[in-house]
């Protein structure tokens, strides 16, 4: 194997390591804002339900 | 190996842009994991450099001559000790090695700041610092000063090493100027990050404080070795003050000791009488100590120091008298000339008596180095005769010898031992003073 194809080869290899990070990257949930309270989780759920099954 | 090392240098070059790029974005748009690939460049970058410096380094062992800079440093009647050292004897190596050490530095810098600094966006913006220094460095070598740039065509053998360059400090001289000189990249980087938004914090001031006195603690010590070097090779000086790593290091130290002298003192109009004044008061007797030790004994070696000019025939003698007022005598023992491969060393040894008693015999060398095809290149090197004592140093100098007759320079240098102990403490007085106690790494 010649230098250059070492050379070559070592480059692609360090480049998959640099740029893994990024394609790793786990989407952001709580973009915007802190994580909702149980509170506000039960109450968006309760909210919903009442949406979906209206009182007659 | 060396194709080898000029694709990793132009790799390492790419990979630095990509960490200055890469993290700097980070920190604006504050994604850690482009930061994250920012200082995984600055890594790839030290291996990539490393491979460079190792090409670099094969081609003076391997006696490549077909690379121009390989061909002007170094030659096959050079020792191996010394084509290591020819390595960093020319601009084009220095500046690889300081790239390199840049990428070792910035790699530790950027780890520990990723690792400690609680502010995000300014740790990611010191690893992008850390790049665009090392990038800076990576394109002056590879644009202005390649050591990899080939000649026409190969050539048989090499200029050779400077002969004032062949000696064992030569190992560890530029190599620490240029650490202290790399070393300051991290605290440039770190007050750069903070002023680019997020600011300094009590931690981050005594992070940068404790790099600057990294820096500073190698340069002086650089500087020590290198005027050490400088006193025991006659003709060095003029090489080291025209050295840009010597003059960048020593301008570098001047500005690293104002900035500390500065801490110090806002720190000591802030901060409460403590303990810590006690450590402060110490390291004030030693440095006022060390500063009157070096003024005396500086000007006392000028005005007392005593030359004499002797021609001296084999087996004849010639008398003199020394600051402190004792007759000395040197007998010459003849010269000897001994002819080693590449280079000729013709050398005059002394018996010497100080008020009639026998003193160790006392060698001074003249060293003609030969080049390719036995040409001198380089005019004769003298290697001193010195023998050091606290009192005073007897400092011998072969300037010609032939037909059986020596000519020498017999020179008493009084307290020299004393401007040595001087600077040493001096250096430590500063260590001292300038070091941070933990409480203040703590805060």
């Amino acid at each position: 194997m010649t230098p250059l194809a070492i050379g070559a080869l070592l480059a692609a290899a360090a480049m998959v390591w640099v740029i893994a990070p990024i394609f790793t990257e786990m989407p952001d949930e709580h973009a915007g804002g802190p994580a909702p309270s149980q509170a506000a989780e039960e109450a968006a759920e309760a909210a919903i339900r009442e949406w979906r099954e209206p009182k007659e | 190996m060396t194709q080898l090392g000029e694709l990793s240098l132009w790799i390492a070059l790419l990979m630095a842009a990509w960490c200055a790029t890469l993290a700097v974005q980070g920190a604006y748009m504050r994604r850690d994991p482009l930061t994250s690939s920012g200082a995984r460049g600055l890594f790839a970058a030290l291996g990539f450099t490393a491979l460079a410096s190792a090409g670099l380094a094969t081609a003076f062992l391997g006696d490549d001559y077909s690379l121009r800079y390989v061909a002007q440093h170094s030659s096959l009647n050079v020792e191996t000790f010394y084509k290591l050292c020819a390595f960093w004897s020319g601009g084009a190596g220095e500046l690889l090695l300081l790239s390199l050490l840049i990428a070792v530095v910035g790699s530790g810098a950027a780890f520990h700041s990723l690792r400690r600094d609680t502010d995000r966006a300014r740790a990611a913006f010191t690893v992008g610092l850390l790049g665009f220094i090392l990038a800076f460095a990576l394109v002056a070598t590879g644009f202005a000063l390649n050591p990899f740039t080939p000649l026409a065509r190969t050539l048989q053998d090499g200029r050779g090493l400077d002969p004032l360059l062949r000696h064992p400090l030569m190992l560890v001289q530029r190599p620490l100027t240029l650490l202290g000189i790399a070393g300051s990249a991290a605290p440039v980087a770190m007050t750069l990050a903070a002023l680019m938004g997020p600011g300094f914090d009590r931690a981050h001031v005594a992070r940068i404080r404790a790099s600057v006195l990294l820096s500073w603690s190698v340069l002086s010590v650089a500087l020590l070795v290198g005027v050490r070097w400088a006193y025991v090779s006659p003709g060095l000086r003029a090489l080291l003050e025209r050295s840009p790593a010597v003059l960048t290091g020593s301008a570098l130290w001047t500005i690293l000791t104002v900035y500390l002298i500065i801490a110090e003192l806002r720190e000591a109009s802030r901060s409460p009488r403590t303990h810590v004044d006690v450590m402060r008061r110490r390291a004030a007797l030693v440095l006022v100590g060390g500063g009157a030790l070096l003024c005396i004994a500086t000007f006392a070696a000028r005005a007392l120091t005593k030359n004499y000019d002797a021609q001296i025939g084999d087996g004849e003698k010639y008398s003199a008298k020394d600051s402190w007022g004792h007759e000395w005598t040197f007998t010459s023992q003849g010269a000897s000339r001994l002819e080693r491969e590449g280079d000729d060393v013709i050398a005059v040894a002394l018996m010497p008596t100080r008020d009639g008693a026998r003193q160790p015999f006392i060698t001074s060398e003249s060293r003609q180095y030969y080049g390719p095809g036995g040409l001198d290149i380089y005019p004769p090197q003298t290697v001193p005769g010195i023998r050091g004592t606290i009192a005073q140093d007897l400092f011998v100098v072969l300037a010609d010898a032939g037909d059986g007759r020596a000519v020498l320079r017999i020179s008493f240098r009084p307290l020299v031992e004393l401007v040595w102990a001087g600077s040493v403490l001096l250096a430590l007085g500063g260590l001292l003073l300038f070091w941070p106690p933990r409480e203040r790494f703590a805060a």
